[in-house]
């Protein structure tokens, strides 16, 4: 109502208007015994990434193996301590938007590729295995 | 009732004078209070900013003549700082619970548990740091190896060849002082620890590559300091960002994250202090809830970036 004074509605509500809701207190009890399960997972997560790095895997096995545990990791972290998972649909049109153009940027890399320096051939697939001299590579003064 | 004016919904839910609306309650549009949007934006733009600088480390590691693999951090105080920012993690999280249950006591403790993790992780990376500032890489010139071969041989010295500037780069300390009157350097190489496969073998990291430099004791070498000419050398210099590729984007992603972890030792400590908290507090908890929250949903961004920051660095 229009006649209502801001005094007026402060007091209307409660005895104590900034007491916690009995139910939602319940809720993040059992919500904080999730973020020690949490927490554990993470570290033993860490402790496996750092284990698997020590595998007799291929350059490219142990890139991919790290890369997944992270992303696992990372989806924990997003979906429980910053409460993604209870999350409004805004939030996630937002943060989509922002991944996905991260993502392509990791693809920009591939232009590389067309270098006209490189222009008509593929300069990674010519490579002797370790003894290489990139085309514009800065020579070390 | 017939004609309220467009603001004054906002004013009535706030009531003592807030002047900026919906930073407690939900607006109706968005489901969410205004400081969540905002930082969620915000993190959004941090996405790409450290998505832009993962492009350049994709890119400068493909293009690059020789990438340094693990040989040249040492794992554990990597490890150690993502546990400590795990852990960090898990305080926040626990602070705004406390504030959520009205539990102010236990959320000033959680509060400054998490301010300590936050400079044990920067202690841990001024320790990394300067080490790599009193780390030496020398290149020796193609023509002049022949000289050092034998000497390097036998101290077991960790060689690589570089084609592309027809140098041998071999790490380690300067022996003493660094005189740049004498016409040589007295030079105390990096003992080889077999972990620097090419990527197709098996290449365990080596856990203890490095210490920092302790006046030039290679742990594990024979520690004989080797002279070499001036003369001989194409360049030397300690692991600034401008000495390779690696340690340029090593230091400029690990630097930005040390910055944003700088930037939340400010926050948290400004509510981590009554001057902070106590007056929204007492003016209505869920307010200062909202605001540890949204502390919270930037500090967990922190920690996840370092999730991909430690294996991408110190185990690729």
């Amino acid at each position: 109502m229009a006649s209502h004074t801001h005094d007026k509605d402060h007091h209307a509500v409660s005895s104590d208007p900034h007491a916690p809701d009995p139910h939602e207190i319940e809720h993040i009890e059992q919500h904080i015994k999730l973020y020690w399960i949490i927490f554990g997972s993470l570290f033993v997560l860490t402790i496996i990434t750092v284990l698997v790095a020590y595998l007799p895997f291929s350059t490219w096995g142990h890139i991919i193996c790290a890369l997944i545990i992270a992303t696992f990791k990372a989806g924990l972290v997003v979906a429980v301590f910053m409460h993604m998972m209870t999350e409004k649909k805004l939030i996630y049109q937002v943060m989509i938007g922002a991944v996905v153009c991260a993502f392509i940027l990791f693809f920009l890399t591939w232009f590389a590729w067309y270098d006209p320096i490189h222009w008509g051939k593929d300069p990674y697939k010519e490579r002797p295995a370790d003894h290489v001299v990139p085309a514009g590579h800065p020579t070390v003064h | 009732m017939a004609t309220p004016s467009p603001s004054h919904g906002h004013v009535e839910e706030h009531p003592h004078g807030e002047l900026i609306p919906y930073i407690v309650k939900s607006r109706p549009d968005t489901g969410l209070y205004n400081g969540k949007l905002g930082i969620w934006l915000f993190l959004a733009s941090e996405v790409m900013l450290f998505g832009g600088l993962f492009s350049a480390y994709i890119f400068l590691r493909l293009g690059a003549e020789h990438w340094p693999y693990h040989d040249v951090l040492q794992i554990w105080p990597g490890l150690v700082n993502t546990a400590v920012l795990i852990f960090s993690s898990i305080t926040m999280v626990l602070s705004w619970a406390a504030v959520k249950r009205r539990k102010m006591g236990e959320y000033y403790m959680w509060m400054w548990i998490t301010i300590g993790c936050a400079f044990i992780f920067l202690g841990i990376k001024t320790y990394e740091y300067y080490g790599k500032f009193t780390h030496y890489g020398v290149h020796i010139k193609h023509a002049s190896f022949a000289k050092y071969k034998g000497a390097l041989e036998h101290e077991h010295a960790k060689v690589k060849e570089w084609v592309s500037s027809a140098s041998f780069e071999i790490t380690g300390h300067i022996h003493g002082v660094d005189d740049p009157n004498k016409s040589y350097i007295e030079f105390v190489t990096d003992p080889d620890t077999g972990g620097h496969g090419h990527g197709h073998a098996a290449h365990p990291p080596a856990a203890d590559a490095h210490a920092p430099a302790k006046g030039g004791g290679g742990a594990g070498g024979h520690g004989n300091a080797i002279k070499i000419e001036r003369s001989d050398i194409l360049r030397y210099g300690v692991f600034y960002p401008k000495y390779n590729t690696f340690f340029a984007i090593y230091f400029v992603i690990t630097g930005l994250h040390a910055l944003h972890i700088i930037g939340g030792i400010c926050v948290l400590t400004f509510f981590a202090l009554p001057i902070g908290s106590a007056a929204i507090y007492k003016e209505n908890p869920e307010w200062l809830a909202n605001r540890i929250e949204t502390t919270g949903l930037f500090w967990h961004f922190v920690d996840l970036v370092w999730i991909f920051l430690f294996p991408v660095f110190y185990l690729l």
